[in-house]
């Protein structure tokens, strides 16, 4: 891995990746951790005259919305600060024309969001077919299809929590067939065997460390030519299976007979029917197909200017995607792999007309209920693209399948003609492989270059004098403590501490002493470990110094007065102790690094905070940190990062060190232990799930897509070797990634494509894993299934990162204008390309209707906003959230949701395990929703604001909080208080419940008016004005302008 | 345990050193708690050290050649590429069967494989040329014992590879107490018992991998392994070197 390659694909300083790449993958699917409250706010166009809020501040005009203010105004109230329009013209950054981009070359040259065709080039449709919008169920939970499996033995796996309690028992001995014994391994030894919760069970660990290019992923491009095929299945079009055995000829319909069933389509639609549907797949009637003429509720042009209702009342649901309802109930979940478009467009040049992005957004290693787990001697994959076998392959006959992403016909190996669910032979499509989208595979010895790594965890503790006066040591070492038998791993697990200021600490836990010996490594120009073997050590056999050790640390450093930081030393040493095995390095510092390699200088000048020109210094300083991460990288070592400072510490620069490693970066401004509890307790929770997370070691992933499809950018923590195989050190389950696509060859002759995604992994109990998700996509060729498709969430994830890369390497201000021009061109598109009646008004298709409140939103995040006082290291942590957040945990990020909770009912509440939990509508995001009598939870993810109002309603006040007044409310008040209330109930319940969703576990704060956390409520009032940016209306017109030109 | 400033660790360090020795001492204060805080320097002599440890330890099936353990040293003393040790090993357990020699000695340029079947499972070890041969069977031995009373019943019914991989912490204890230097005094008893491991079978691993064919200890249908082999003689390299 030369520099250079790094360079293409990673994008460190800036050029990587033009385009940004997207963000997280994940939506909020319905069943799983969405954050969607349904709720649905109605209001009609009657617009409460100024809102009678009084505590809004002067600053949010509540009138806003009125339709009345002209374009220009948006000058007016705000202080001299605009002149510039702020969303200037959008110049049509340089985008180049997206064509086949050799996929460095892209990555050198961001694609501009502006205007320009950003995204994917693609030329016209031939026929604007009437747009067809499936409404097929929503996607289906994974797992539920198949049964649990009485497989030959069949192990189930009771869900446990993840974390140390997993029993990884799959494997012992319940997979082998009865046989005779010499033969172990024999190939009926297939099991299946169906796991609970989330956690996947983890014996061993094995890991490999570098290349497993050829091992896993297989090498070959993922568009090669599929070697020709024999007479039979040349073309890559679904529809030549010429000799079908009887037994399925009935659920093959070639084309044609596809064709004739379908009334609802037009010609222009045979996209749909089925590409190589797998016999499997596909119900001999055909009657299915039917239910795509639905209407196209999604396409329903909505004039934004004069629909102001435009929140869904219940979550956002991603777009459903065309295919035959059979296909699309084997789909892969929308929270684990969802793509920008749900309908792929067929060429390039339609991609570029319709102005979307073309990306997907993953979320691999989602913490999921039901994963379906299979042992097996040999995992079936294709010959030519390594692609693993899927729901969307097709079986020509019962030993010949051909692939669905490069179309080369293989044999079925004779393994897999048995099926451990059905104990049946002969039905090789009823296999689980076949049946689930996401899958795991327990993977045999040909994907281990070395024997599976342990757990391995190293903490890096900052002891500076200024680092004790935070007081963070205590809540780590608690907190270690606590959890420290709930640490994911084995008896082999390993642990090792280090601490450093202007020395380097080290700490001999070897069994056998009677207490922990510290070890001091002064010279830090030239790093070395003092004794290699005691300083990681088992943590079963070494429990109790360990514990010495957690318990003395805190005090150890109270009198310190060393103000120095030497923390490039300190990651140099963590990555020497590490590199023998890889695992995990968490690193907590609270100041600059002022010593050593890797020094920093403070670079944020605080009268710049606000400014409106352009931010510097949103790149790295020093290319130290990243060197190092790529160096952890190569030996399978992740570097995760806990930044605890009032100061600025120049996240921009150290974050490198987990961006490349495949780490997580953590914040927590302004922490102190006494000064900010509501800090305190996030750090808490944080460490509390950081802690007992799953965790995958040594992993790499490879995303794969039908030929003719190319990825090109990559968005996220990693580091991208050989072109597509992403290195990931550790994989967590609250990682997401995105890619950008384009459109390299026509995909003329496909009905649909196939995207998979693979992640080989080893397991905190040393077993190595591979999970496998595949989505597909039917491919259409007018613009109006494009719009039909698109994914609003998505797309708008997608752009954030595109964004984030684009302010490092462009500048903000080229950032915030091409997000605007992202929604002005795809409004553009929409209108002169699929409305057919021009109407006046900013027109939106009902899917997209949130877009431009989306893209406003992104305008007035810590991120990329302007005008506003942040943070020079708020904003880099913002942006590396949009980098690497799943789309699930983003989207509330971006735009929160706003409940009033002071007059909850239980009319329409939803009935979840005896519990009542009410469902109040989701509002606006205007101070006009407001009202001093009432109480409002805004939830922004990770964070909850419950904001009251002055006046606000006696009885929420002490049958809820407790206190008797307004005024009684304590100051930094942040839980509910449990009474024996209904109100209380209810209010706790629906806490609770969103709680519930997400896998961390979001602060509450109960904020008053004149509370300082008022201000981050009221700056997520984002439909408002602000004295530096627009309100929503104000937005809408600036775009109507700019479309209508 | 050495305190800090103890006489060790000036004596170890070098001049470079003395100022950080210097500024230790002023942390010296709050460092005392723990009675055994120690400054650390580099050692200035570079002593090379030749490992004298077992280097790479697998144990596997040998039916099919399914891995059950394994162990690897990678530190970066050796600087070693363990790696294609490991790939010679795992084709070396595909060629093992029912009949092959139960005790052998490969050698593989400056390093050489030693293995022992029992019950089934082969164990293997890959030392340095010099390592003591009848250390390494004792070792070999050792795991041997251990290994089949935890896990020797469940060995027919894996199918994962790794499946015992849990046992690579008794490997690594157990590796420590094989060093290969005056320790080994202390284990005597290992000597007599293996009296005659000279006469172990050696042969060469990239001849047994290239022919092919399952190694073989039947003379009559095999071709000779190696003219070491055939001479019976043990093999020059394998002797013990005195340390």
């Amino acid at each position: 891995m030369s520099t250079t390659g790094y360079n293409s694909q990673n994008g460190a300083g800036g050029q990587p990746y033009a385009n940004g790449p997207s963000q997280n993958p994940l939506l909020v699917p319905p069943s799983g951790a969405g954050y969607n409250i349904g709720t649905q706010p109605l209001y009609s166009n009657q617009m409460p005259a100024k809102a009678p809020l009084s505590t809004g501040p002067g600053p949010y005009n509540p009138g806003s919305y009125q339709m009345t203010p002209p374009v220009s105004s948006y000058q007016g109230p705000g202080q001299a600060s605009l002149t510039r329009p702020p969303m200037g013209p959008v110049q049509p950054a340089p985008f180049r024309p997206a064509g086949p981009m050799a996929p460095q070359s892209q990555n050198s040259t961001p694609p501009p969001m502006p205007s320009a065709a950003p995204y994917a080039p693609q030329p016209t449709w031939p026929y604007g077919a009437p747009p067809v919008s499936v409404s097929s169920p929503p996607v289906p939970t994974m797992g539920n299809h198949v049964t649990p499996v009485p497989g030959p033995v069949p192990n189930r796996h009771s869900p446990s929590p993840y974390g140390a309690g997993h029993t990884p028992p799959l494997h012992h001995g319940a997979s082998l067939p009865p046989g005779p014994v010499s033969l172990p391994a024999s190939s009926a030894t297939s099991s299946y065997t169906y796991q609970g919760a989330g956690q996947v069970p983890t014996p061993g660990e094995a890991s490999q460390i570098n290349s497993f290019d050829h091992l896993e992923m297989g090498t070959k491009g993922m568009v090669g030519p599929p070697p020709p095929q024999t007479g039979l299945a040349g073309r890559p079009t679904g529809q030549s299976y010429p000799s079908l055995p009887p037994g399925y000829a009935n659920m093959v319909p070639s084309a044609s007979p596809l064709q004739s069933p379908k009334p609802p389509y037009s010609p222009a639609h045979q996209p749909y029917q089925q590409p190589q549907a797998n016999p499997a797949q596909l119900s001999p009637s055909l009657a299915a197909l039917s239910l795509q003429s639905q209407s196209p509720e999604t396409l329903r042009a909505v004039n934004l200017l004069q629909e102001r209702n435009i929140l869904p009342p219940g979550p956002v649901t991603p777009p459903t995607p065309c295919l035959p309802q059979d296909l699309q109930k084997l789909n892969c979940n929308p929270e684990v792999f969802r793509s920008t478009l749900a309908n792929i467009p067929q060429t390039q040049s339609l991609l570029n007309k319709a102005k979307l992005p073309l990306g997907l957004l993953l979320h691999p290693f989602k913490d999921l209920s039901q994963l379906p787990v299979v042992t097996s001697s040999t995992i079936v994959r294709c010959r030519s693209c390594r692609t693993y076998i899927n729901p969307f392959v097709s079986f020509l006959d019962q030993r010949r399948w051909k692939c669905n992403l490069c179309y080369r016909v293989n044999d079925v190996p004779e393994e897999f003609m048995y099926n451990p669910v059905s104990r049946s032979y002969g039905e090789p499509h009823k296999r689980p492989e076949v049946q689930n989208p996401t899958i795991e595979f327990i993977a045999p010895s040909e994907y281990m270059l070395r024997p599976p790594q342990p757990a391995v965890y190293l903490f890096v503790l900052d002891v500076s004098h200024n680092a004790v006066e935070t007081g963070y040591l205590d809540v780590v070492c608690q907190s270690l403590l606590d959890n420290l038998s709930s640490l994911p791993g084995d008896t082999r697990t390993k642990i090792g501490f280090i601490t450093f200021d202007s020395t380097i600490h080290f700490y001999n836990l070897q069994e056998g002493l009677s207490q922990p010996q510290m070890l001091i490594v002064s010279d830090i120009d030239d790093i070395f470990i003092p004794t290699p073997d005691s300083l990681l050590v088992n943590l079963n056999d070494c429990k109790e110094l360990v514990q010495d050790l957690l318990k003395g640390l805190p005090q150890m450093f109270n009198k310190t007065m060393e103000t120095q930081s030497a923390l490039g030393p300190a990651l140099q040493a963590a990555f020497k102790l590490l590199s023998p095995t890889g695992g995990r390095a968490s690193i907590f510092q609270t100041q600059l690094p002022t010593l050593g390699v890797g020094a920093l200088k403070s670079r944020e000048d605080p009268n710049q905070r606000a400014s409106l020109k352009d931010i510097q210094h949103l790149s790295p300083a020093t290319d130290f940190y990243k060197k190092l991460a790529l160096d952890c990288s190569g030996q399978q070592v992740a570097v995760d990062l806990f930044l605890l400072s009032g100061q600025y510490c120049d996240l921009a620069s150290l974050g490198c060190i987990s961006r490349y490693s495949a780490g997580s970066v953590y914040y927590y401004p302004s922490y102190h232990h006494q000064h900010n509890l509501a800090e305190v307790e996030r750090f808490q929770k944080d460490l509390k799930r950081y802690l007992t997370r799953k965790i995958g070691f040594e992993a790499v992933m490879r995303i794969r897509c039908t030929k003719g499809l190319s990825i090109h950018t990559f968005h996220g923590n990693f580091f991208v070797r050989s072109t597509d195989l992403l290195s990931l050190p550790n994989v967590n389950p609250d990682a997401g990634f995105a890619v950008q696509m384009s459109i390299e060859e026509n995909l003329m002759d496909l009905q649909a494509v196939s995207f998979q995604a693979a992640l080989l992994y080893t397991s905190s109990k040393g077993e190595r894993r591979i999970r496998v998700h595949t989505m597909c996509l039917p491919v259409v060729n007018s613009m109006a299934d494009i719009f039909a498709g698109a994914d609003v969430q998505a797309i708008t994830g997608l752009l954030a990162s595109m964004a984030v890369d684009r302010s490092v390497s462009a500048s903000l201000s080229d950032a915030r204008d091409a997000l605007t021009n992202a929604a002005v061109d795809s409004l553009t598109a929409y209108r002169s390309s699929v409305l057919t009646i021009q109407q006046p008004g900013l027109l939106a298709p009902s899917c997209l209707r949130l877009f431009p409140l989306y893209i406003l939103a992104l305008l007035k995040q810590k991120a990329f906003r302007t005008g506003t006082s942040t943070r020079l290291d708020d904003r880099v942590f913002a942006m590396f959230q949009l980098k690497y957040q799943p789309l699930s945990y983003l989207v509330l990020m971006i735009h929160p949701a706003l409940y009033r909770v002071d007059d909850l009912t239980d009319e329409g509440a939803l009935n979840i395990n005896e519990r009542t939990v009410p469902q109040p509508k989701v509002l606006q995001l205007s101070v006009e929703k407001l009202n001093r009598e009432g109480a409002f939870l805004m939830d922004a993810g990770s964070v909850m604001l419950l904001w009251m109002g002055r006046n606000c309603n006696p009885s929420f006040l002490s049958q809820v909080l407790g206190v008797p007044s307004y005024a009684a409310v304590p100051q930094n008040m942040n839980q509910l208080p449990e009474l024996d209330t209904a109100e209380s109930v209810r209010t706790r319940a629906f806490v609770g419940w969103l709680r519930e969703q997400r896998p961390f576990f979001p602060v509450l704060h109960i904020v008053r008016e004149e509370s300082p956390l008022k201000a981050a409520f009221m700056q997520n009032m984002v439909e408002d004005r602000t004295e530096s940016a627009l309100s929503y209306y104000e937005y809408l017109l600036h775009l109507q302008q700019q479309t209508s030109k | 345990m050495w305190l800090v400033g103890s006489r060790d660790a000036i004596v170890s360090g070098n001049s470079g050193q003395l100022s950080a020795f210097t500024l230790s001492i002023r942390q010296y204060s709050w460092i005392c708690w723990l009675h055994t805080a120690r400054l650390c320097v580099r050692c200035p002599f570079g002593i090379r050290t030749q490992s004298r440890m077992v280097l790479l330890t697998m144990i596997a099936r040998v039916a099919d050649g399914l891995l059950l353990a394994a162990s690897m040293q990678e530190d970066e003393q050796s600087g070693r590429d363990l790696q294609q040790y490991q790939s010679q090993a795992k084709l070396l357990f595909r060629k093992l069967n029912e009949h092959s020699p139960n005790r052998c000695t490969l050698e593989a340029g400056s390093v050489v494989f030693h293995y022992v079947i029992e019950q089934g499972v082969c164990y293997l070890a890959l030392c340095e040329v010099g390592f003591s041969k009848k250390l390494a069977f004792a070792y070999l031995e050792d795991l041997q014992t251990e290994f089949h009373e935890r896990h020797g019943k469940k060995v027919p019914t894996v199918s994962r590879p790794y499946s015992f991989i849990e046992f690579d912490t008794y490997i690594q204890k157990t590796k420590k107490s094989y060093i290969d230097n005056r320790a080994r005094r202390n284990l005597g008893n290992i000597n007599t018992e293996l009296q005659d491991v000279q006469r172990i079978m050696v042969a060469n691993i990239e001849e047994v991998l290239q022919r092919g064919e399952a190694l073989s200890g039947n003379e009559t249908s095999q071709p000779p392994l190696s003219s070491g082999f055939q001479s019976q003689q043990p093999v020059q390299p394998v002797q013990e070197v005195p340390q």
